[in-house]
């Protein structure tokens, strides 16, 4: 490396690699008002009239092209936007940058045109804590109603005030320009709620000319029930644990619940014994199985059609795994397992039948990944229909922030489990899973041959914990009883979900529940890169391509 | 003999006076209509569920009646009795002709269909061009049922069943006329009338150690076969050309809108059309209701169930195409393929005789 | 033997019939019960925006007009098929009987590759949505 001439990608590093925090400082000359220490990464206070400039320099000079989440919170004194910036090559290099604004005049400069991604997420914070974003395209509540008065996770915001929602017909964003030439007329047919292909509760607006699509605008917000304020105001050692379970109810529970632990052991400075972390691995890559299964299974609903055997074949699939899991945490959908500092309970008695069981599942399992791709992705059929549609290049796909399997299915090589390790992962045996074919056959190919890869994990974890010396087996670190981290102690930390990168950030205020409670949903950002893939197709492509994104509304919404 | 001249005899009636016949002939067609629902009323709420289930390794319907068979009965009362919702500004009539069309035309096709034991309710000289002209009527039925709905997933239906037909309509009829070129004749008539299409299939193709193998055009010509196959499956839309219905993407395409009885109707009609063109299958490729030793109605069961369930396969295994895929599939794979079907038949018939 | 179309005609008494009959059965078991908010147009759960009596685009609007001249082709092919083996049986030669339909079904052919080669066999895409896509 010394040998070499210092590219762009090094700048604000140390020798070792590390981020120069520094060096960035200086990188970012006056825009700078101070600094903060988070516990995942320092954090530079900007003037709010910089903030195009600073994340701007930040991803072109210094490499950090991700935009991992942002975060709005309102102080008694000033409203804050937090933005949690990475990079897709390193994810352990992080910063932050934190842009506070007065309580009279709430305005900041919109990230957009620097990451796409920040469109949503500034919505969410105008939506929910009220900061306004000067120079953003589309300043519209996204969760709430439009009709909605207030910002809910605002201090001063009245919960006893009635609300009028009204349902009205959506507006044709293409009606104008038609009235004028001769040419056909578009037509706005709303795809979701209430419809066989949308995943739960989303609403497409799809602006047709034909039957391909002009427009496509996903409109959320259907299930919002304020998560993040039902968990400040939980407690952090047990209460808040059972929410993540209900964001995503494709069986990725236990992932999600390792989102927050991850985040809130930081906060606490826990230390999780290693036979629990390995339990935990074995544990969540079968909930990834679970979830993947189902992105499956539901994609061939969506593409082969509704009576389709591999359907069912995927159900049962699960059903196995969820049995394992139901042995494990005495649940089948809502595990609710994991405790701050380990696991709820060991592994079920006898160990040895348990074992078994997974080991027979881990057995059958390549017979039975070889029958989905007899069923789908050997398909002619299924191939003409997903191979080059709904593109998603990488480039796209960063910009908007995009994790997991939609990622790598863009050829985009990122893992958190590998990136920034947790758990047991590290001294595991196996790989990152990407395709570079940018289409929605190369997701689902990602997300078949990642089953294939939870499989491994999960045998290496089942060998580890049958030669595990009886007297070892510690499932839980000493947690005080209750937890009061440091006032304002700050941290942002994320793991790989089943649907892509879960992020929580999490303020303390000194009380032993937390003062800001901010979830980043992988499908969050996945959906956003909707319009990429489906402008320009065919009905039938939106249809597949927003079934390959597996988006959950219970993590977009929240 | 037909099952109207059968009757008229068996009642006295003069044959040759219109009003003796007409009676006579009414009571053939109730006959074969009953027959065909009943078929319709076995495979619509109950066999279509126990074949996708197997297929999809469930159980299905079990509860009711032995193999849970009675479901038909539950389900034909539960589906009459629903409420008929009219959505806000359908364009009545259209709207409610449309069900009665798509019923009415599939049943009006059965009038040719020789279904063994003289079970045949009229016998045209011009029997196949009469049954497919009845079997494409149905489109009429969903293009109606599509824009008459004022509904936006059923008008796509309905441009989509457009579509689907535009795409598999001339490959399905050359293909089907291929037939003709052997037969000589576009009668369908009877295993026992020589100069039909039926009758003609039962000439001996070959002996194969003493079994006669009879001159089943499935035997003949086998590429027409297939091709005739494909084309009824788009035909009847069923995966992989169920674009017009496409759930996942247009709810229920055409039928989106209909509830209670519209629903059934068009529900029947579907199925058959299904089964009508399971019979277009049997009588002009499949030797009609001969086969050995069982009679000649348990035969032309056998080969129209048999389609039934091919499709049923179809749905459950093979993933559908989009509407542009499919265009280019029936304009530059099947027309230009059953063209040269047709021209490949008449020079074997043409060496043959 | 009675007239075939008689009989037709009787299946087609039949068949309508039986739909309407059952249609009145449905009106003797069916309750009504007459409400503005189940009226509105299935959309998924939202408002429809318009309606559909609009000038839609149809992508395979030239398909069709192909379709009719295909159709009729058709119709002309039927007789053909009808006399062929009968001619070729009663000693006609074979040139006779097929060059004619050669060179017909030749120029329905010849008239396909032509619209297939100048693009008529597809599926229109629309230019409002390719412009929509090439600006992303």
């Amino acid at each position: 490396m010394s040998l070499e001439e210092p590219g762009p990608r090094d700048v604000g590093l140390t020798k070792a690699g590390e981020v120069n925090y520094d060096e960035l400082e200086a990188l970012l000359g006056d825009a700078v008002l101070d600094r903060e220490t988070h516990l995942n990464a320092e954090a530079f206070v900007i003037r709010p009239d910089a903030v195009q400039d600073t994340l701007s320099t930040l991803k072109e000079e210094a490499g950090f092209d991700f935009l991992n989440c942002v975060t709005a919170q309102e102080y008694q004194d000033r409203y804050e936007t937090i933005y949690h910036m990475t990079k897709y090559d390193d994810r352990t290099q992080e910063v932050g940058v934190v842009v506070p604004t007065s309580k009279d005049d709430p305005v900041s400069e919109s990230a957009e045109p620097v990451f796409r991604t920040a469109d949503w997420h500034e919505r969410e914070a105008y939506d929910l804590v009220g900061i306004e974003y000067e120079g953003h395209p589309d300043p519209r509540r996204i969760l709430l109603p439009d009709t909605w008065q207030g910002h809910p996770l605002s201090l001063d915001y009245d919960q006893t005030k009635p609300q009028i929602v009204t349902l009205r017909e959506n507006r044709n964003p293409l009606q104008e320009d038609q009235r004028l030439n001769d040419d056909s007329d578009t037509m706005l047919l709303n795809i979701g709620p209430h419809h066989p292909a949308t995943h739960g509760v989303l609403h497409v607006e799809a602006t047709l000319d034909g039957e391909q699509v002009a427009d496509v605008e996903p409109d959320i917000g259907y299930i919002h029930r304020c998560e993040e304020q039902m968990c400040q105001q939980g407690t952090y050692r047990h209460q808040i644990m059972p929410y993540p379970d209900r964001w995503d109810w494709g069986g990725a529970g236990l992932l999600n619940e390792w989102a927050y632990a991850r985040t809130a052991e930081t906060l606490a400075d826990i230390d999780v014994p290693e036979y629990a972390q390995v339990i935990r691995t074995m544990s969540a890559e079968l909930s990834r199985i679970l979830s993947h299964m189902l992105a499956v299974a539901a994609y061939a609903l969506d593409v082969v059609g509704d009576f389709t055997a591999t359907f069912m074949y995927g159900m049962q699939d699960r059903e196995t795994v969820q049995n394992i899991l139901e042995d494990l945490t005495g649940q089948r959908l809502m595990f609710n397992y994991f405790r701050l500092g380990g696991v709820a309970w060991d592994l079920p008695e006898p160990r040895e039948e348990f074992f078994e069981k997974i080991r027979a599942f881990i057995d059958d399992l390549p017979e039975k990944l070889e029958e989905y791709h007899n069923l789908l992705t050997s398909n002619e059929i299924l191939q003409v229909r997903t191979v080059n549609t709904g593109r998603l290049e990488p480039e796209v796909a960063k910009s908007y922030g995009a994790t997991g399997p939609v990622a790598r299915g863009s050829g985009i090589d990122y893992d958190v489990r590998r990136d920034d390790p947790y758990g047991y992962y590290d001294k595991l045996d196996w790989d990152v899973v990407t395709e570079d074919g940018c289409d929605n056959y190369a997701r689902l190919l990602v997300r078949l041959q990642e089953v294939e890869e939870s499989a491994k994990i999960i045998n290496q974890c089942v060998d580890l914990l049958e030669d595990w010396p009886e007297e070892d087996r510690t499932i839980q670190a000493n947690v005080p009883r209750t937890i009061k981290p440091e006032p304002d102690t700050e941290v942002y930390k994320s793991v790989e979900a089943a649907k892509g990168e879960l992020g929580i950030y999490i303020r303390s205020d000194g009380t032993d529940k937390p003062a800001r409670f901010k979830i980043r949903g992988g499908s969050f950002s996945n959906l956003q890169t909707l319009p990429e893939m489906a402008e320009g197709e065919y009905i039938a492509d939106l249809i597949a391509s927003l079934g390959s994104l597996d988006t959950i509304m219970g993590e977009v919404d929240r | 003999m037909t099952l109207s001249d059968t009757i008229a005899g068996l009642l006295g009636l003069n044959a040759d006076d219109p009003l003796h016949f007409f009676v006579a002939a009414i009571l053939a067609s109730a006959i074969v209509g009953t027959f065909m629902l009943v078929n319709v009323a076995i495979a619509g709420p109950w066999a279509k569920r126990k074949i996708t289930a197997a297929f999809t390794d469930r159980i299905a319907v079990n509860r009711i009646g032995p193999f849970g068979l009675m479901v038909i009965v539950a389900d034909a009362v539960r589906l009459l009795s629903k409420e008929l919702i009219v959505p806000e500004k359908v364009d009545r009539p259209a709207w409610d002709l449309a069900p009665l069309l798509i019923a009415g035309s599939a049943l009006l096709g059965f009038a040719v269909i020789p279904m063994g034991n003289g079970i045949q309710v009229a016998d045209p000289e011009v029997g196949l061009a009469y049954v497919f002209a009845v079997a494409s009527l149905a489109s009429v039925g969903l293009v109606m049922a599509g824009y008459a709905s004022n509904n936006k997933y059923s008008m796509l239906g309905g441009l989509r069943a457009v579509a689907q037909n535009l795409a598999y309509e001339i490959p399905l009829v050359l293909t089907g006329v291929s037939v003709v070129l052997f037969a000589g004749t576009l009668q369908l008539g009877n295993v026992d009338a020589a100069n039909t299409i039926v009758g003609a299939q039962q000439a001996t193709l070959a002996t194969i150690g003493g079994i006669a193998i009879p001159s089943w055009y499935a035997f003949v010509n086998p590429f027409a076969f297939v091709l005739f196959l494909v084309a009824n499956l788009a035909e009847v839309g069923r995966n992989p050309f169920d674009t017009p219905e496409a759930p996942t993407e247009i709810v229920a395409g055409y039928q989106t809108e209909y509830s209670s009885v519209y629903f059934v109707l068009m529900y029947l009609g579907e199925f058959i059309h299904i089964f009508l063109g399971g019979a277009i299958v049997a009588t002009i490729f499949l030797g009609g209701p001969a086969g050995p030793v069982l009679p000649g109605i348990v035969w032309f069961l056998i080969k129209i169930w048999a389609v039934f369930l091919f499709t049923q396969w179809a749905r459950s295994a093979l993933p559908r195409v989009r509407i542009d895929q499919l265009i280019e599939i029936g304009w530059k794979g099947m027309l230009v393929l059953s063209f040269a079907n047709l021209i490949l038949t008449a020079i074997i018939v043409g060496v043959v005789v | 033997m009675g007239n075939p179309w008689i009989a037709i005609g009787a299946l087609a008494l039949v068949g309508l019939l039986i739909p309407v009959g059952m249609m009145v059965i449905s009106k003797l078991l069916r309750p009504s019960v007459p409400e503005q908010g189940k009226r509105s147009t299935y959309e998924s759960g939202e408002v429809p925006t318009g309606d559909t009596r609009i000038r839609f685009n149809i992508q395979y609007y030239m398909v069709a007009l192909l379709f009719v001249i295909f159709d009729i082709e058709t119709v002309l092919i039927f007789p053909w098929t009808v006399i062929y083996r009968s001619a070729l049986e009663n000693g006609v030669g074979l040139t006779r009987v097929l060059a004619p339909m050669l060179v017909f079904v030749g120029i329905l052919v010849v008239g396909l590759g032509w619209a297939w080669r100048n693009g008529a066999v597809k599926w229109v895409r629309s230019p409002r949505a390719e412009k929509r896509k090439d600006a992303r």
